[in-house]
């Protein structure tokens, strides 16, 4: 059984099938096994009702079935047909995608076409109508840089019969939401009152958009008895309550950190003092992880 | 510069529209608007003349019961009801019967024994055969007469489903 036809090939099949089994019928030739007289009259008729629902609406949910259909009914002509067709260089690719694509700077994005054809085919992509040079693949995968974000991403399959472009794709890239911590002997609570952000923060974490983040110490004796301070963009809010285990639960107690300052685009919880992670509490945690949220 | 009139049928999904596009082209500053006459193949006005605001490019008559074969008249008028420019065509609106035989041929998918029954074929090639010579008449004849005919005799197979069964 032939692999799964598009319908536009169907048809382009059907349209050839249907002058052989005339012509078979005008010599008084009948393949054997097919000696149907209406069956030239039948093709007609399946393949223009297929036809014009297809000119109708070609994303018809109806016409996968009814296409099969007219396809059987091609029988001994269908195959001589897609030899014909074969022969003369078949029927250009059909392309489908890419869809568009939203990364996080440094993530790599990819876009993958899906192509049907019957002939040997060759994959090109182009970023905003440029060549990408030694990229054949259905799939083009790539880290775009920030000032890539607008781009458009898009694809020509050629084959003998023809070349035919992909739909185009539109890349987004955003910049990754980061947060800082410190944790150390100095306590920046005055400077930062004061709107002074000079601490060289000791890592940074990841922050998914809107949702609470997590800060691990590790391990939990570098966060004994220290200075805490997490820094975080104005747009993830004021964090409200915490959540550690082995430690406190529910609200941001006021013995551990302060009101938070705003400062710029930012802002900054400050421990009121030091803060005693001891890992005595459970030493079964080498490391110490909070939530905020 | 003159308005070189033209006036192109919009192919629609919905069998009941006639979907009219004025692609005319130059421009003359004393068209204010367009009034559109749709005649019936035995002469009478389809529907009653019907404006058409020159903002607009195109417009949607939802107008068809059934499948028809219609002269179209489109006057561009001035600000005292002159007719400056006029064009017209005529067209095979055969979409219901289109639609009627692809159901017909969803009738065999279901049933492909359907085919074989020879009540049921010959009517369907003759529906088909009725549509088919409706654009013919048109395309090659510009007779929309010839059309109308053909499609009242297909629009009559289609309404009695007992040809098919």
């Amino acid at each position: 059984m032939a692999a799964i036809k598009d319908i536009s090939e169907i048809l382009e099949i059907a349209r050839i099938a249907q002058y052989l089994a005339f012509n078979d019928q005008s010599k008084k030739l009948f393949l054997k096994g097919n000696s149907n007289a209406r069956l030239p009259y039948m093709i007609t008729c399946e393949r223009l009702s297929v036809q014009w629902q297809y000119d109708t609406d070609p994303t018809d949910s109806t016409l996968r079935g009814t296409a099969n259909y007219l396809y059987d009914l091609l029988g001994i002509y269908g195959i001589q047909a897609e030899v014909i067709l074969a022969a003369q260089g078949g029927v250009a690719p059909i392309v489908t995608g890419p869809s568009n694509q939203s990364v996080t700077l440094g993530d790599v994005a990819s876009f993958t076409i899906g192509v049907t054809s019957s002939l040997s085919y060759s994959v090109a992509w182009y970023i905003d109508g440029v060549l990408v040079p030694g990229q054949i693949g259905l799939t083009y995968s790539f880290t775009p840089t920030l000032d890539q974000s607008g781009s458009i991403v898009s694809a020509i399959v050629t084959n003998g019969a023809g070349a035919t472009p992909s739909a185009n794709a539109m890349l987004t890239v955003t910049t990754a939401l980061l947060g800082y911590w410190y944790v150390g002997p100095v306590n920046y609570y005055s400077l930062l009152n004061m709107g002074v952000d000079n601490i060289t923060f000791n890592s940074s974490f990841n922050i998914v958009d809107g949702q609470p983040f997590q800060i691990l110490v590790s391990p939990s004796s570098l966060g004994n008895n220290m200075n805490h301070v997490y820094k975080t963009p104005v747009s993830q809010g004021v964090k409200t309550s915490w959540l550690n285990t082995d430690l406190n639960n529910g609200n941001i107690p006021d013995q551990a950190f302060r009101t938070n300052i705003v400062i710029g685009s930012w802002n900054y919880e400050v421990s009121r003092d030091e803060i005693s992670i001891d890992a005595n509490i459970n030493p079964s945690h080498p490391s110490w992880n909070m939530q905020f949220s | 510069m003159a308005l070189t009139p033209h006036i192109s049928i919009i192919p629609s999904n919905n069998p009941s529209i006639v979907g009219l596009l004025d692609d005319s082209t130059g421009s003359d500053v004393a068209i204010t608007g367009r009034i559109i006459y749709i005649y019936a193949a035995d002469g009478s006005l389809f529907i009653p003349a019907t404006s058409w605001a020159i903002a607009n490019a195109s417009i949607l008559l939802s107008i068809l019961e059934n499948d028809q074969s219609l002269s179209i008249r489109v006057d561009w008028i001035n600000v005292s009801n002159t007719v400056l420019y006029t064009y017209s065509l005529i067209n095979a609106f055969v979409k219901y019967e289109q639609q009627g035989i692809y159901e017909l041929t969803q009738a065999q998918t279901a049933n492909p024994s359907i085919a074989q029954d020879q009540n049921f074929y010959q009517n369907k090639l003759q529906l088909l055969c009725e549509v088919l010579s409706a654009q013919n008449a048109i395309d090659t004849g510009q007779d929309y007469f010839a059309a109308q005919l053909c499609i009242a005799r297909g629009t009559y197979l289609l309404q009695n489903s007992n040809y098919f069964l």
